[in-house]
């Protein structure tokens, strides 16, 4: 099956501007900045792919390069199979974009007339615009509004103008840049469930969401790529990008008569990434109570650790998992956190 | 019911995109009502203070009045070609910097239309515009006493038609440049400048240096002129009139390639550079 959107090695370098004083004096101009590098993707009819990652990572400009608006430097970008250099008007007729900028309407038009003229400019009939319109603004909430001034509405009307505006042909990609930038929690849980209920569960469009937002990430999207300094630094689903840091998986284990070399004993079972304990009660004659915190790759080391505590003769008391959310994950990927090394505790004498 | 509601059929469809635009743009102009009001006090300004200019100076102009033209009438014609010049060049240069900074460039180049039925789409108000202005003028001039009567239509029409591809070119040619250095329109004010002084706006291409004419013979408006003048004023045909109708032609169609070709260069280089969208 042919890709929804495929990039190899798709590189934008911008040249800096060159002051004419510099170019009098013959000073060497400034190097190019790599906004995008070399980056390769291949996403699949129907997915919703997110891109993520800090101001100035390379989303908008990716997202910029995927519909046509800017020229790649390098690499090849397709978009279900056309070219976006050499087809790019091919490749318009299937996409649509809705971004988070308020300004890209006429604001002394109403709503119903900034749809009508960029409906014509996508070349639909009236007939349909005015059925798409309807369908799509009642979905949104959006009927009462659209005879009102652009300018008069409020940013949440303004961001459902967008998306009505980058559906109105049902195009087969939706390109979705940080669509609910400037919207308040409540606006944007709204526009995200239009999104998952209407875009992608209704209609099956292909989605790419660029966004700061880990929860529309984490809600919407069957996979992500987390860019920095243009690169593709992490490209997985939730559970790989989970997987890939190596201890997206969190246990805690009260356990009573744990051997003093309890922290060796599972740290040496395959998948545990980190192993640390303290003691919970001052050491008795009966033994003592501990808790022994792990990192793992996954959850599947999990059983595999019981089974040593078993049969090492300590009783669980308690085992608490949970997993670092979308927003850990990219923290770890991203932030330059260093990776906790596998620690192990000595136990004290009894 | 809709502006843009109708018929779908294959007319409809080519012309949806030029509909589309004229719609546009005489929403947002007829939104600012002070700005109509102006532009109707600056014509009747602009005529009277020609009128009275003419009533001091006519006998200066024995080469007009000998064709039976008053300077008034002459410059009428003059004036009411450099409305279209202006709606064309600033207008048009305008507009096109306004998309770029609030953004709506980009969303119209993601359509899939050509880039030449969107240039010469959204110039088409400003030709309507700049139409009404220029009926104001032969409106207030008739009322003052210019006559009109032995107007040659057909060749006034044809005139007309090439004079306003010319400037729509010229104003593709300063979009283009406006796109790219983002600040002021430079070239726009050259070629109104050029114009003016070496079209024969104001006063007959005759009375300017040898140099100047040839200069000014490169520009639609000074074959225009002798056209427009000639069909209105004179009441010549196309038949009399063929050279400069011919001249009039070449040179617009030149400015027209001209201008499209600098608008695909501006928008690939916008493209190139990310600023399609820059402010």
């Amino acid at each position: 099956m042919t890709p929804a959107i495929e990039t190899h090695d798709l590189t934008k370098r911008f040249r800096p501007i060159r002051p004419v004083r510099d170019v009098l004096l013959g000073r060497a101009p400034e190097p190019e900045r790599v906004a995008v590098d070399a980056v390769s993707l291949s996403i699949a009819p129907g997915e919703v792919f997110g891109l993520l990652g800090q101001n100035g990572a390379g989303k908008t400009t990716l997202v910029r390069m995927l519909t046509t608006l800017l020229l790649p430097s390098s690499g090849t970008a397709q978009i279900e199979g056309l070219d976006v250099t050499r087809d790019p008007r091919a490749v318009r007729a299937r996409i649509g974009l809705i971004n988070g900028d308020e300004r890209s309407f006429y604001w002394r038009l109403t709503g119903r007339q900034n749809l009508e003229f960029f409906a014509a400019l996508r070349r639909l009939d009236p007939a349909r615009t005015a059925e798409a319109i309807e369908r799509l603004s009642g979905r949104l909430g959006m009927t009462h509004h659209l005879d009102r001034p652009f300018g008069r509405l409020s940013s949440g009307q303004r961001q459902a103008l967008a998306i009505v505006r980058g559906l109105l042909d049902a195009p087969a990609i939706v390109f979705m840049d940080e669509p609910t930038r400037s919207l308040d929690p409540i606006s944007a849980e709204r526009l995200r469930t239009f999104v998952a209920d209407v875009i992608v569960g209704e209609l099956g469009r292909t989605v790419v969401l660029a966004t700061h937002s880990m929860v529309e990430a984490e809600e919407l999207c069957t996979r992500l790529a987390f860019l920095q300094d243009g690169r593709v630094a992490a490209l997985g689903t939730v559970d790989e990008l989970r997987r890939a840091i190596g201890y997206g998986t969190r246990c805690e284990l009260r356990l009573r008569d744990a051997p003093a070399d309890v922290a060796a004993i599972v740290g040496a079972v395959a998948g545990v990434t980190g192993v640390t304990r303290d003691w919970l009660e001052e050491p008795t004659a009966d033994g003592a109570t501990v808790a022994v915190h792990l990192t793992m790759a996954s959850g599947d080391a999990l059983a595999e650790i019981l089974r040593v505590l078993v049969r090492a003769d300590a009783a669980v008391l308690a085992c608490e998992t949970s997993e670092l959310s979308l927003e850990e994950i990219y923290i770890q990927t991203l932030g330059g956190h260093s990776r906790p090394e596998p620690t192990v505790v000595a136990v004290p004498a009894r | 019911m809709s502006a843009l509601t109708g018929p779908a059929t294959s007319l409809g469809r080519a012309l949806l995109v030029p509909r589309a635009f004229f719609v546009r743009d005489r929403r947002i102009e007829t939104s600012y009502r002070a700005g109509l009001i102006l532009r109707l006090a600056s014509a009747v300004a602009t005529v009277g203070v020609f009128f009275f200019l003419s009533r001091t100076f006519d006998d200066a102009a024995p080469g007009l009045t000998t064709v039976g033209v008053s300077y008034f009438a002459f410059v009428l014609i003059g004036i009411m070609a450099q409305e279209f010049l202006s709606q064309s060049i600033g207008g048009f240069g305008g507009a096109l910097r306004e998309s770029q900074t609030t953004g709506t460039l980009e969303l119209m180049l993601l359509g899939p239309s050509r880039l030449a039925t969107l240039l010469l789409s959204s110039t088409l108000w400003l030709q309507a515009s700049a139409a009404l202005g220029a009926a104001t003028y032969l409106i207030l001039g008739v009322a003052l006493g210019v006559d009109l009567s032995r107007t040659d239509l057909p060749a006034a029409v044809l005139g007309l038609f090439l004079m306003i591809v010319g400037f729509t070119g010229m104003g593709l040619l300063a979009g283009a440049v406006v796109l790219v250095i983002k600040r002021g329109n430079p070239l726009g004010w050259a070629l109104r400048g050029a114009s003016v002084v070496l079209g024969g706006t104001l006063y007959p291409v005759e009375v300017l240096p040898a140099a100047l004419q040839a200069l000014g013979a490169l520009l639609p408006m000074t074959h225009a002129l002798r056209v427009l003048r000639g069909a209105i004023l004179q009441g010549q045909g196309i038949t009399e009139l063929v050279w400069p109708l011919v001249a009039l032609a070449v040179v617009s169609l030149a400015y027209l390639g001209l201008g499209l070709a600098a608008c695909a260069a501006a928008i690939r280089h916008a493209r190139t550079d990310g600023s399609l969208a820059q402010y």
